[in-house]
């Protein structure tokens, strides 16, 4: 009887594996080239005391250890996509930093804090080049994507005391200045997260991939090395990313 | 039909005439936003005039029952019927203008220019000291549809006001910030509709010889803060500023403050004084340019690629 039961039980699993048998059609081909957009922010901390002859670091004097907000976004062109993926961009931000200006008397009051604010506003621009290892998704569905970036930096800056530029001795707080800098980065594909929902905005959008990422920058900005405002920085940021 | 269908639908009936009755004033100029024509002493004692222009529509001489008046009252609101006697206790309204049916049917027109001290509240005088609102109304007794009776009276849709004001404004409160080389004023108006601040400065003397006061640039009451520039740091300044209301009525200046500028250093100042030898403007990398340029001309050549 329960050999029979057995027998019995097999038979009807097998029938049923016949049944559910689906053929997975194979994921659409990547497309040669494509677009990313990023936006991204983060913290900095310009080295300005790095510049060689200062008696002392004047961006410490006046904002103390805080950081600088940095806000930007990018924007850039996949050129190749093959092994892994190369894109040329463009990107642009923004960071500034308010503090109370400094007394300078000759009473007790010197060295305090003024009524009045000064600020150093950066916008910093950047043509980066970058490299997208994104085997690890495209073929084994792991939903990490490591990169590096190298990239062309132009920074216009400004120093305001009140509202407007100050001017030191008929010099104007403001400038750019150049340098160039490199980004390592790692990318969470947020598709792994709802395969139906990443196909629905895949059609509705065109947008393929939805990302979050998290990258280390390092900057030299201090016109290829000439001795001058030094606005070179190492930092994080983070952001929200789109490949369509 | 239903009675009471009918009876909603004659009531909508007749009352759909009664709404489009309307008669609405305003001031001959100074344009539709202007519902209030304020004057000074000044202007009550050289009689200036101003004209008040008249729309109507829905009225036809078939329903009305006399003439339109255009009156001055000091009630807080529009009576149905101009009081020229004074009989309620209270101050004879003053009328303007008497609009005859043919002419209210024609839908606009104006009356003729009237001096502003003619108004119930100054009683043709021009008092000291004093802040008093007037009402221009209009009223029409009218015969409404479906009705033989004159029992109904319209009234103008729009209030206009006459505003006699020979009140100072009070002295705006003031906070004083010495910074390099200026000092900040913040001025607070104190609750009145204002015109503008008056403001003066003066070196604080160093004997029993008084200020001498020099006028800075007026403030536009819209705003708030102000500077002085181009002072001497560690001078003493002395301060002070007047409230000139939206008739030109002067405050009196306030109590004088005082302030006394501090130089500062900002960013720029502490990286010039740490030795810093940046010199600002765009200093261009002479290779970095050509760089720039190309990389963007290889980004336009690749999107203008993959489009076609």
């Amino acid at each position: 009887m329960r050999a029979f039961a057995l027998a019995a039980l097999l038979a009807a699993s097998t029938a049923s594996a016949q049944t559910v048998v689906q053929i997975k059609p194979p994921p659409p081909p990547e497309p040669p080239i494509g677009f990313i957009f990023e936006l991204k922010m983060g913290t900095l901390i310009p080295r300005v005391g790095d510049e060689p002859g200062l008696s002392s670091n004047p961006y410490e004097t006046i904002f103390g250890n805080k950081s600088m907000l940095f806000g930007g976004g990018e924007i850039a062109f996949i050129a190749w996509h093959g092994y892994g993926a190369v894109s040329v961009g463009f990107a642009a931000g923004y960071a500034e930093k308010y503090a109370p200006a400094i007394l300078v008397t000759n009473d007790a009051n010197n060295g305090q804090p003024s009524t009045e604010k000064t600020a150093l506003i950066i916008f910093p621009l950047r043509v980066p080049v970058g490299y997208r290892f994104d085997l690890l998704w495209t073929r084994y569905s792991i939903p990490f994507v490591p990169y590096v970036k190298a990239a062309l930096l132009m920074t216009p800056w400004r120093v305001t005391k009140g509202g407007t530029t100050e001017v030191v001795n008929g010099l104007t707080g403001s400038g750019l200045k150049w340098g160039y800098g490199f980004t390592g980065g790692m990318a969470f594909i947020l598709n792994v997260l709802s395969e139906q929902m990443a196909k629905d905005m895949t059609t509705d959008t065109g947008i393929r991939r939805t990302y979050i990422f998290a990258e280390y920058n390092y900057d030299k900005l201090d016109d290829f090395g000439k001795v001058g405002l030094n606005l070179s920085a190492r930092y994080f940021t983070f952001g929200l990313g789109f490949e369509f | 039909m239903p009675t009471p269908l009918r009876a909603g639908l004659v009531l909508l009936c007749l009352s759909s005439p009664a709404l489009a009755q309307q008669i609405s004033l305003n001031f001959g100029s100074g344009g539709a936003n202007l519902t209030t024509f304020p004057f000074n002493q000044s202007d009550c004692n050289s009689n200036v005039s101003y004209t008040v222009t008249w729309t109507s529509s829905g009225l036809g001489s078939g329903n009305a029952c006399g003439n339109t008046q255009i009156f001055v009252t000091n009630s807080q609101s529009c009576p149905d019927t101009p009081n020229t006697t004074g009989a309620d206790g209270g101050t004879q309204d003053v009328v303007i203008g008497t609009i005859d049916i043919n002419t209210i049917a024609t839908g606009s027109g104006s009356i003729a220019a009237q001096k502003v001290r003619d108004m119930p509240g100054l009683g043709g005088t021009c008092p000291d000291g004093v802040d008093i609102t007037n009402s221009i109304c209009a009223s029409l007794s009218y015969r409404a549809t479906g009705s033989t009776s004159c029992d109904s009276s319209l009234t103008s849709s729009t209030t206009l006001n006459l505003r006699y004001d020979a009140k100072p404004p009070v002295p705006p409160g003031m906070t004083l910030l010495g910074q390099d080389s200026k000092i900040v004023i913040q001025l607070d108006p104190q609750g009145e509709t204002l015109l503008r601040y008056d403001i003066q400065y003066a070196e604080a003397p160093s004997n029993d010889a008084g200020p001498i006061w020099r006028q800075a640039a007026s403030l536009e009451a819209t705003k708030t803060s102000t500077s002085i520039t181009g002072l001497n740091n560690g001078v003493e300044y002395l301060v002070q500023a007047q409230s000139i209301d939206e008739v030109s009525n002067p405050s009196g200046y306030n109590t004088p403050q005082s302030a006394t500028p501090q130089a500062s250093n900002g960013f720029w100042g502490e990286y010039k004084d740490a030795g810093g030898h940046e010199l600002g403007g765009c200093s261009v990398a002479d290779a970095a340019v050509p760089s720039v340029f190309g990389a963007l001309g290889v980004l336009v050549a690749l999107v203008r690629r993959r489009r076609r």
